[in-house]
């Protein structure tokens, strides 16, 4: 007898429809698969045979043939045990076809017959009800995540024998209540800026970066501060919109990282690879072209340390999203593109002792491999990066002071107003911040008044700027605006953008 | 033949690439240039003795009046210059103490600066931050009160020694190790073009054709020492090229005067040991304007431009010594913003420069 169960798979962040077709014939027993299934799906036979024993079901020794329709694409991943299971269980009679008329199946199946949870069901679950699906069967543990979709009746479960139980009717499970997205505050991980004493001009760029989805560049020392600093920014950061925490979530659900009693994630991601890190883990990719970091990262902050001990060729990765937002990643089986709108921050020593220009030590690097070090930045590169800023060593009475600096609440407090701006400017344009202005938007909000010009040209003549920092200092300034409220930009704060492009100076 | 000058005849002999002590035995030999140049033809066998034949041949080739005339004008148009010691602008301290100082020199630029006071501010390509800062500190002084910086365009020292001069707007001289026209190191081209723009000297003995090679280093400290009154070594290690400029200097007569440096520290190991031998010791550029006798320009008598209260504040404590942004936070009792706005004014004054990782201090006015 022939049975059909309605699954979804995986395409990147999408899902698409698969049908598992099961049927029984005589023959040698055991089960075969088709439909371009990977390893995973196969091995799941020895999964089913052990799960339907040990719920109490009889597994018929029988030559049963799988098929995953559509047949062209290749399927992979654990999420079709549960859905085959039952399956088979139709196919030998055990369990009633029609009970399972309009439900999707998703889940994997433990030997012992419990239900084990599945990396992607967001994106799963969003996708079919898109398509007009609307009863789901999903493990017990994905619950968290599921409830977050609204629209749709979805079932949660334990083990094997509970499904069949609901199936037939002997148990009555409710569908998932419908949770609130409560998007906290992003506070608590990283630390506060409260804490951190000093560092006035790291602090205050730090706060227009954020204001403006500027990415940013932080040269010092060691010692001087500038992890802390970078962990500290998801405090400061706006607060996540619903539509971001969705996507943000269904990319962290796809990568299988998301945590199962959250469910979703609530604040702006932060992530900070080693430097040691591979192109690939950056971009994402892998033969199943997962997600890496410039996606784990979207609507959050990458924060690369060293900036200059990660390889030219994974940095020159970050070119493409760092201009569209999102990364394309092709493989040779499939092409997949994943959202990468991300701010990013790094921080790099000015040398490569690291004291170049710190007043109490000396530098001993001399200007060739100081001009060597920097070229491991490539122009492209610094091109999309808007604020570079020094961080200098905290002196003792700093450090020692009582006292704290002022909170990141507050601090956030400014960024979301600054914010709000923008996004009253930008509404319907497809740009949320004033980073991402595009050079005719530049020319439209970014006029400075005639003071502003006088000094924009004044500065560039006597501090030797390079030309491609005067649309990043119009930009800046545009943000600095938005943070003081003022509709115009103003002398001050072209005043202000200079200050943050120390690196088109005459670095050495 | 009438209209062929002796220093139409210096720049000709010099076309032949005969070393300077074949020249001079050349000139020495044959009664002067007018002499050689007359006899040429007739005592080609002897000539040939003494110079070879290839070197003859150039010569014969390059003979005609007609073709030097053109050379001359080929080299004006390119804004090169030939002065040679015909020339009565011909540098006197250069002939008086260099006995090997070249027939003639080639130059682009502003040749009044020779007659200037000179200084030579040399020291290591490989140079510490604190060789940099003394020598910015050193040009930059002496830019200010009218002493000529002389250096060798090279990368590390003599580069900020010239960029300091400039940003002072004094007079500098550029002497290349290679011809006009084959500046090294590549890199300095952009500060060869400041040089010019900035009204300074770029000066060579070689063709504007000839590369650098390991000798003429060497060859050119000779000139810039002999140029200047003084040799300021600011950072040598030993086997330095500065070590050699150093050695000329006191050949010709000229005064060492070396800025100390960590006497643990090989970067400094030749230039400390300049100073055991009995080279004058300095501290800053006021030491080196004391020696040369020089008043220096009191700062006070431009003050800056009006400043407003806030910007007297910072300016004031700049001045006694809170120099990082964070600490002018703090003592100033203003917002990022409001200081970075006074900041940049007073950068833009220039009453303030940025000398570091946001770092200020007082710049000359």
């Amino acid at each position: 007898m022939l049975a059909k169960i309605d699954s979804y798979g995986l395409k990147g962040l999408d899902g698409y429809g698969v049908e598992l077709e099961i049927d029984i014939n005589s023959g040698l027993p055991g089960i075969e698969f088709v439909g371009l299934a990977d390893t995973a799906v196969k091995e799941s036979k020895e999964r089913i045979k052990s799960a339907i024993k040990n719920s109490g079901f009889r597994f018929t020794p029988k030559k049963i043939t799988v098929n995953l329709a559509p047949a062209s694409m290749k399927k992979e991943g654990t999420l079709y045990d549960l859905g085959m299971a039952l399956g088979i269980l139709c196919a030998t009679e055990q369990l009633a076809v029609t009970a399972l008329a309009g439900f999707v199946v998703l889940g994997e199946l433990s030997l012992d017959g419990r239900v084990r949870p599945i990396r992607g069901l967001m994106p799963l679950l969003i996708a079919a009800k898109d398509a007009g699906h609307t009863r789901f069967i999903i493990p017990s543990e994905n619950r968290r995540e599921a409830s977050h979709i609204g629209g749709v009746q979805v079932f949660a479960f334990d083990d094997l024998r509970q499904v069949v139980g609901f199936l037939h009717g002997e148990i009555a499970v409710p569908p998932l209540k419908k949770a609130d997205i409560c998007l906290s505050a992003s506070a608590g991980q990283g630390g506060d800026f409260a804490y951190i004493k000093g560092q006035y001009l790291a602090k205050r760029a730090l706060e227009i970066a954020a204001a403006g989805g500027h990415n940013v560049l932080m040269i010092g020392p060691p010692g001087a501060g500038k992890t802390m600093l970078a962990r500290a920014i998801p405090s400061i950061l706006p607060d996540l919109s619903t539509e971001e925490a969705l996507e943000t979530t269904k990319i962290h659900s796809v990568a299988g990282i998301l945590n199962p009693e959250e469910g979703i994630i609530r604040v702006r991601p932060f992530r900070s690879p080693h430097h040691s890190v591979s192109a690939t883990a950056l971009t994402g990719g892998g033969s199943n072209a997962r997600p890496g970091e410039m996606s784990l990262s979207h609507n959050g902050v990458l924060f690369l340390d060293e900036l200059p001990e990660y390889t030219r060729a994974t940095l020159e990765n970050l070119r493409q999203p760092l201009e569209d937002g999102v990364i394309t990643v092709s493989r040779a089986a499939r092409t997949v593109e994943y959202p990468a709108s991300f701010m990013l921050v790094a921080s790099m020593n000015p040398c490569p002792c690291g004291y170049y220009g710190a007043k109490d030590r000396a530098c001993a690097c001399s200007p060739a491999m100081i001009g060597r070090y920097l070229s491991k930045l490539s122009g492209p590169l610094l091109d999309r990066i808007d604020l570079h800023m020094n961080v200098s060593n905290v002196q003792y009475d700093e450090i020692a002071g009582e006292g704290l600096s002022e909170p990141s609440a507050d601090i956030r407090g400014r960024v979301n107003a600054a914010r709000a701006i923008q996004g009253e400017r930008f509404a319907g344009m497809g740009v949320y911040c004033n980073a991402k202005m595009t050079g005719g938007m530049i020319k439209t909000y970014c006029k400075p008044d005639a003071a502003g010009e006088r000094i924009l040209k004044n500065a560039f003549e006597k501090m030797r700027l390079s030309a491609r920092a005067y649309t990043k200092i119009l930009k800046t300034a545009r943000t600095i605006a938005d943070l003081g409220g003022a509709a115009h930009i103003e002398e001050a704060h072209i005043k202000e953008a200079l200050l943050y492009r120390n690196l088109d100076r005459e670095y050495i | 033949m009438t209209d062929m000058t002796p220093s139409k005849i210096f720049f000709w002999i010099g076309l032949s690439g005969l070393t300077h002590k074949k020249q001079t035995e050349l000139l020495h030999g044959y009664g002067g240039p007018e002499g050689l140049y007359a006899r040429f033809l007739e005592e080609q066998n002897a000539l040939v003795g003494i110079i070879g034949d290839r070197h003859y041949a150039a010569l014969k080739r390059y003979r005609s009046a007609d073709y030097i005339g053109q050379a001359l004008d080929k080299l004006r148009k390119d804004g090169i210059y030939v002065m040679t010691a015909a020339n009565p602008k011909y540098p006197e301290c250069l002939r008086q103490a260099e006995a090997a100082a070249p027939y003639a020199l080639y130059y682009r630029g502003n040749p009044a600066l020779l007659e200037t006071r000179c200084a030579a501010v040399v020291g290591t390509r490989r140079c510490c931050g604190y060789g940099r800062q003394m020598a910015e500190e050193i040009a930059g002084t002496l830019a200010e009160n009218g002493v000529t910086v002389v250096s060798g365009l090279a990368t590390g020292i003599d580069g900020y020694a010239h960029r300091a001069a400039l940003d002072n707007s004094g007079g500098t001289i550029a002497v290349l190790g290679s011809g006009l026209n084959c500046i090294t190191p590549a890199g300095h081209v952009q500060l060869y073009d400041r040089i010019l723009a900035g009204g300074g000297l770029v000066l060579s003995q070689y063709k504007p054709t000839d590369n650098a090679t390991r000798f003429t280093f060497p060859e050119r400290n000779r000139i810039v020492s002999g140029l200047c009154e003084a040799v300021v070594i600011v950072e040598a290690p030993e086997g330095s090229g500065a070590l050699i400029t150093a050695r000329f200097a006191s050949e010709q007569g000229r005064d060492v005067l070396v800025v100390p440096g960590n006497v643990t520290d090989a970067r400094f190991k030749g230039s400390n040991q300049l100073l055991y031998e009995g080279a004058v010791f300095v501290r800053g550029g006021a030491d080196v304007l004391e020696f040369m006798r020089i008043a220096p320009k009191s700062r006070q008598n431009s003050s800056p431009p009006q400043l407003d209260k806030a910007q007297e504040m910072i300016y004031s404590l700049i001045c006694s010594g809170v120099e990082s942004f964070d600490r002018l936070i703090e003592a100033g009792h203003l917002s990022p913003a409001e200081l970075a706005a006074v900041l940049l004014d007073l950068e833009l004054f220039g009453v303030v420069k940025k000398t570091g990782a946001e770092q200020y201090s007082r710049s000359g006015p």
